[in-house]
């Protein structure tokens, strides 16, 4: 694999990683988006959560849910190809001892 | 029909970003000195600089939450928060895989890469804070007072503290401290400094349309020397090699030559600099830029409404209980 190969291969890699973690993120903001306006249309004010009047009630609620299960999959998943992009550039770096990953090219554009 | 135009503007900003994404390999060319990896720029400083909006936003509504004490302020300052924080990741994540192939290391504590970090711990920070309280009212009132705080050092740390630093590889005009973003102009046999560096221009030799100099570089105190021969290519006008300071990832960059007067312009470079100068890189950015504050603003919008109806269900079970 030449240096320039693996330089394009780590740079495809980051953009990658930036498209996942805002997928990810985009895509768990618009599940709670739709979980919490199915929430608001399908239980009227008081008719499947009516509490109970001898249930002591907490004094304040907590606005954001827990961490689910999914999320921390999705978390590892995540932390997996943050480590994979990170550790590319010497891993390709390893397979070519004695030499940097990028050094100019004769056929570069000349800026 | 009610989610026409959101529908569009979805569609719209993901068409834009996947056509940054295909022109950063496709149109961009190589960059002289880094080569591929200069097409991560392209990604990491949008998102620095979405961060720096997506901060300024969260103040914006922090400060009106607490003249108001409207919940939705509060939920817009901490949606406009949380997207900043993600985006200060990326472009930390980003920096260093860049820094790995620039410079040869993951994280060299450069003056940037330690402002960012601490960026980011003030602003996750905040978080830690608004898990804290419990009860909500206090919560948002904390938070917006921290926020506020959060914001007043987020442009120091962006923008003043680096430009502070006595040495820098972050791409930049000054580099070190003392330097001149022009270089310097020496003829055969002279002497000049640029940053903290010793250099004397020994000669100029023509090498077909390649003007080579020569070029003595010491280092402070005259701990060591050496000689460099940096080129330039007299028809393009651009420089054709660029060598590095003797134990330094600096290079030195001819930038113009004089053969006549004997005489060359002479600069010194982080990797990285001038990347912009090339049209097509340049709109490529700008474009990058535009689709990050649109995706910023989608991200934005998503949050803020989904924290405004968390607001709304624990009000409602409130008044319930």
């Amino acid at each position: 694999m030449s240096e320039s190969t693996s330089a394009i291969y780590v740079s495809m890699a980051t953009m990658l990683l930036v498209w996942v973690t805002i997928a990810i993120y985009l895509a768990q903001v618009s599940a709670q988006l739709r979980s919490l306006q199915r929430d608001l249309k399908g239980d009227p004010p008081g008719s499947a959560q009516q509490p109970d009047a001898t249930t002591p009630q907490p004094t304040s609620v907590r606005e954001s849910p827990s961490i689910t299960a999914d999320q921390w999959s999705w978390m590892a998943w995540y932390a997996a190809l943050t480590y994979g992009c990170v550790a590319a550039p010497g891993a390709l770096q390893r397979r070519q001892p004695g030499a940097r990953a990028i050094s100019r090219q004769p056929g570069d554009h000349d800026f | 029909m009610a989610q026409g135009p959101g529908s569009i503007g979805k569609l719209l900003v993901g068409v834009w970003l996947a056509g940054v994404t295909i022109a950063t390999f496709v149109v961009i060319p190589p960059y002289q000195g880094l080569g591929d990896a200069g097409r991560i720029v392209i990604v990491h400083v949008p998102t620095a600089w979405v961060a720096v909006i997506a901060f300024t936003v969260s103040a914006v509504y922090s400060a009106l939450y607490l003249r108001c004490r409207r919940p939705n302020d509060d939920a817009k300052a901490t949606a406009a928060a949380e997207g900043g924080l993600i985006f200060t990741l990326l472009a930390t994540l980003t920096g260093m895989v860049f820094s790995q192939i620039a410079w040869g290391v993951f994280w060299n504590w450069d003056p940037r890469q330690v402002t960012i970090l601490i960026l980011l711990l003030i602003y996750a920070a905040l978080f830690a804070l608004r898990s804290a309280i419990d009860d909500p009212e206090r919560r948002r009132r904390m938070a917006a007072v921290y926020s506020l705080f959060a914001f007043v050092t987020m442009p120091f740390l962006m923008f003043v503290a680096p430009r502070m630093a006595e040495s820098t590889l972050h791409p930049n005009c000054a580099f070190i401290k003392g330097s001149d973003c022009d270089g310097i102009t020496l003829k055969i046999g002279h002497v000049g400094q640029i940053g903290d560096q010793k250099v004397q221009l020994l000669g100029l030799e023509r090498h077909g349309d390649i003007a080579v100099a020569q070029v003595k570089v010491s280092t402070p105190g005259l701990a060591s020397e050496a000689i460099v021969q940096p080129g330039y290519d007299l028809t393009t006008r651009s420089y054709t090699d660029r060598p590095t300071f003797p134990g330094q990832r600096f290079t030195l960059t001819l930038e113009s030559v004089d053969l006549e007067r004997g005489e060359a312009r002479i600069n010194m470079e982080a990797p990285g600099s001038g990347l912009l100068a090339n049209q097509r890189t340049l709109w490529v950015f700008l474009a990058s830029n535009i689709g990050f504050t649109m995706l910023f603003v989608w991200m934005f919008l998503v949050r803020s409404r989904v924290l405004s109806l968390e607001v709304q269900i624990a009000q409602r079970k409130v008044a319930l209980a």
